[in-house]
């Protein structure tokens, strides 16, 4: 059993994603009627789910969500819900490989053909996605500690930088009274989201150690984390400016001016952390998905993991042929509602299965 | 007297002796005594005096005698390498102790400043002298097995039966006694025959010869593996960073340790990272650095007909061509080897212009910083995989690099040494 700080890993990463995954887009979408409600309504949310998610997986310690639902729930609707989170995480890692190389296209080699890029993010993929649960987390934890240094840095230039435009932040602020649009919420709520991989790594860390404190802080962390994610780049890019970046935060890190280092552009060291904690993240969804797909007890003998890799590549690669640059934000913008629906799927079921076993002890 | 706490040690001696029907009893641990002082001043008196009164008082006589009824006493005593003998149920307990300095001699693999200077000998009972003077604790076991079908070599295991956990101790005497080879000659050898696995790059098993780290591990619950013939020790489970841990930061104060090890792993990066980042960023993304700096750099490649990577691999294997050729050649001769290949072709090449200036200071530094890894078997690992990242490096750019490090990163997450995880940052107990 690993130690709760494990946890932290998977929600950090969680966060630091949003950058390249287009959340800040989504939500300057509807800067103007309410992206600020929808902000403060998944707070709320959101801290009500890490609390409940927390909740039900201590009770259900060195279990997977099979085990968790097994003799609880009907058969069919165990399997049923198992192959449909199974297909949920596998979207979620190719359609972040798909956003990961555009990123990679734009900012680090232009010249390189896209197809090599996702080649060799996919060689990486699945060499990673078959090891041991435990190794990934153990990267997870090399990564995150990288990482963090890095974000403190940029967090630590945007509030001594004398050129922020601190009257956009305000003027932001003021667009508040406008009821929450759902694309805007749904964006909003994943950076809370980062819990949900328990469904499988519930095995491996113990959730008891998480006491009530550490909760708090980790939510005070994503509040902390979706509100720079959502003002720092107006403060560069004023209002009306931040709708028309493409990668908004990454054209912002590009905007604040370092003299004293070797490297000039800041940008590069982020995008480099960046990619790192982004492949990882891939990995761990890809993981989970074959974790999950392991639960179902086909004979697995090895065989049948291969066969669901191959369909992997496979459909992937067609993903990213098929894909236009133009559509990926609407791609995104569904698969966070999408993501937002799994996810209150998930609470459901398990608060369903502890009342459940509360009822039977 | 049982003594259950020790009896089960291999070097662990009872002799029993008889005359006029009544016994005496010896108790020692022959890795600590002088089995010669045994034989001349207990056994040989016994045997020449008339009455066992008489063989009393020559007891008394001898330097350092004393009277025990303790049974934890006892094991102290001969831990410290003390004879206990039993006459007519009184335990007199005699110093008779040995500790090797003449055969010893100092380690030269892994220099210290001010720790300890002994290494550890290829002779068993010599290197168990210095580990049992060094660790007197009732606790410490050894245990002896014999690997290879010919050769017979002994092979010792020791361990602290408080500290260990069960499941790596079995781990270990399963996979020892599992061993099927002829000849057994080394530690290294018997490294590659406990983890078999065909590619393998990084030593999972610590090798050291000095006997103040195999102390140390034992203290910290590890197994540690003695093998005949020769002054090495196999460490286990062993983790990455154990590799990067000199016995000076055991003397040193704390902040200077601290310091010093975190200097080691800064100068890990960069021998693993720089020549790649170096090849990544002069051929595909200049536009990273400053641009005074891009400039500099992009005047001193002025006269270099070749691509970044083919510079740095040309110059990395002269590197490397050198630390070959001065390690084999007898030390008269490696002296002038590294000056004709250190300061006259590296002059040259610059002079020449098949090399930039700049290059050679890279590949200056990351020959040196390669140097500050204390443990050899883990410099020579991360001689190795350099290359795979510069090759990444001038395939893909920046992004060649990244991917490769996460891979390697990902290697190393995965293996386990004994069992126990091999790379993590922290303590996972």
């Amino acid at each position: 059993m690993l130690g709760k700080r494990y946890v932290i890993y998977l929600f950090y990463l969680n966060l630091v994603l949003c950058i390249t995954v287009f959340v800040p887009q989504i939500l300057y979408k509807n800067s103007l009627n309410g992206s600020i409600s929808s902000i403060c309504l998944a707070i709320i949310v959101g801290g009500c789910f890490i609390y409940v998610l927390q909740k039900v997986f201590a009770q259900f310690p060195e279990q997977n969500i099979n085990q968790i639902l097994i003799h609880k729930v009907p058969n069919w609707l165990r399997k049923l819900y198992i192959i449909y989170s199974l297909i949920f995480w596998y979207l979620t890692g190719a359609l972040f490989i798909v956003a990961l190389t555009q990123v990679v296209k734009l900012f680090i080699n232009p010249e390189t053909p896209l197809m090599l890029t996702y080649f060799i993010f996919l060689a990486l993929i699945i060499f990673a996605i078959v090891l041991k649960t435990k190794s990934l987390l153990y990267v997870t934890e090399l990564v995150v500690i990288s990482h963090i240094p890095i974000v403190l840095f940029v967090n630590i230039r945007f509030f001594s930088d004398p050129y922020v435009f601190k009257d956009s932040i305000y003027q932001s602020l003021t667009y508040f009274k406008h009821f929450p649009k759902i694309n805007s919420f749904t964006a909003a709520i994943f950076v809370f989201t980062g819990f949900s991989n328990l469904i499988v790594f519930n095995e491996k860390i113990n959730m008891k150690l998480i006491k009530k404190r550490d909760i708090i802080g980790i939510f005070l962390f994503g509040i902390f984390v979706l509100l720079t994610l959502y003002f720092i780049p107006i403060g560069y890019l004023g209002l009306k400016g931040v709708p028309k970046a493409v990668f908004v935060w990454l054209s912002t890190v590009d905007s604040m001016h370092f003299d004293y280092l070797f490297v000039e552009r800041i940008i590069y060291i982020i995008l480099f952390v960046q990619i790192f904690s982004s492949l990882v993240y891939i990995i761990l969804c890809w993981h989970t998905s074959v974790e999950l797909f392991k639960t179902l007890n086909l004979n697995y003998g090895g065989m049948y993991k291969w066969i669901l890799i191959s369909f992997f590549i496979c459909v992937t690669t067609i993903i990213q042929i098929l894909i236009r640059e133009l559509d990926i934000l609407k791609y995104f913008i569904m698969f966070f509602n999408y993501c937002a629906f799994s996810n209150l799927l998930l609470v459901i079921l398990l608060l369903y299965v502890s009342i459940k076993k509360r009822h039977a002890s | 007297m049982r003594f259950r706490s020790i009896q089960n040690n291999y070097d662990f001696q009872k002799k029993s002796l008889k005359k006029y029907d009544r016994n005496i009893t010896f108790y020692f641990l022959d890795s600590v005594c002088d089995e010669k002082k045994i034989t001349q001043l207990l056994i040989t008196p016994f045997y020449e005096y008339e009455s066992f009164s008489l063989y009393k008082n020559y007891l008394e006589s001898l330097p350092g005698w004393e009277i025990i009824s303790e049974e934890a006493i006892m094991v102290e005593k001969m831990l410290n390498g003390n004879v206990i003998l039993n006459l007519d149920n009184i335990n007199y307990s005699i110093t008779l102790s040995n500790y090797s300095s003449s055969a010893v001699s100092e380690s030269t693999e892994e220099n210290v400043l001010q720790g300890p200077k002994d290494g550890l000998n290829g002779n068993i009972s010599i290197s168990l002298n210095m580990i049992r003077n060094r660790y007197k604790k009732n606790t410490l076991q050894v245990e002896k097995y014999i690997v290879g079908s010919q050769s017979k070599t002994n092979v010792v295991v020791l361990y602290d039966t408080n500290l260990i956990e069960i499941n790596v101790y079995r781990n270990l005497v399963e996979k020892i006694k599992g061993l099927n080879v002829e000849v057994l000659q080394s530690c290294g050898q018997l490294q590659k025959l406990l983890i078999n696995k065909k590619w393998m790059l990084f030593p999972l098993f610590l090798t050291t010869e000095r006997p103040d780290r195999v102390v140390n591990n034992l203290s910290s619950g590890k197994i540690i593996v003695l093998v005949e013939g020769t002054p090495w020790a196999l460490i286990g489970p062993a983790t990455f960073f154990d590799f990067f841990k000199s016995m000076d930061d055991v003397v040193q104060l704390s902040i200077v340790s601290k310091f010093l090890t975190s200097i080691r792993i800064v100068a890990l990066l960069i021998t693993v990272l720089l020549p790649a980042i170096y090849v990544a960023v002069i051929s595909y993304s200049p536009e990273v650095l400053q641009v005074q700096f891009a400039l500099l750099i992009a005047g001193s490649r002025i006269s270099v007909p070749f691509p970044s990577y083919i510079e740095i691999l040309f110059l990395m294997l002269m590197a490397e061509f050198l630390i070959e050729a001065s390690l084999r050649l007898p030390k008269t001769i490696s002296s002038s080897a590294t000056t004709v290949g250190g300061l006259i072709l590296g002059q040259t090449a610059s002079q020449a212009g098949l090399v930039g200036d700049i290059m050679i200071i890279v590949v200056s530094i990351v020959a040196i910083s390669l140097f500050s890894i204390p443990i050899n078997a883990m410099h020579q690992a991360i001689r190795v995989i350099r290359y795979p990242i510069i090759i990444f490096a001038s395939l893909f750019g920046m992004l060649g690099v990244i991917v490769s490090t996460l891979g390697i990163l990902c290697y190393l997450c995965n293996l386990r040494s004994l069992g126990k995880p091999y790379f993590t940052l922290f303590n996972n107990s």
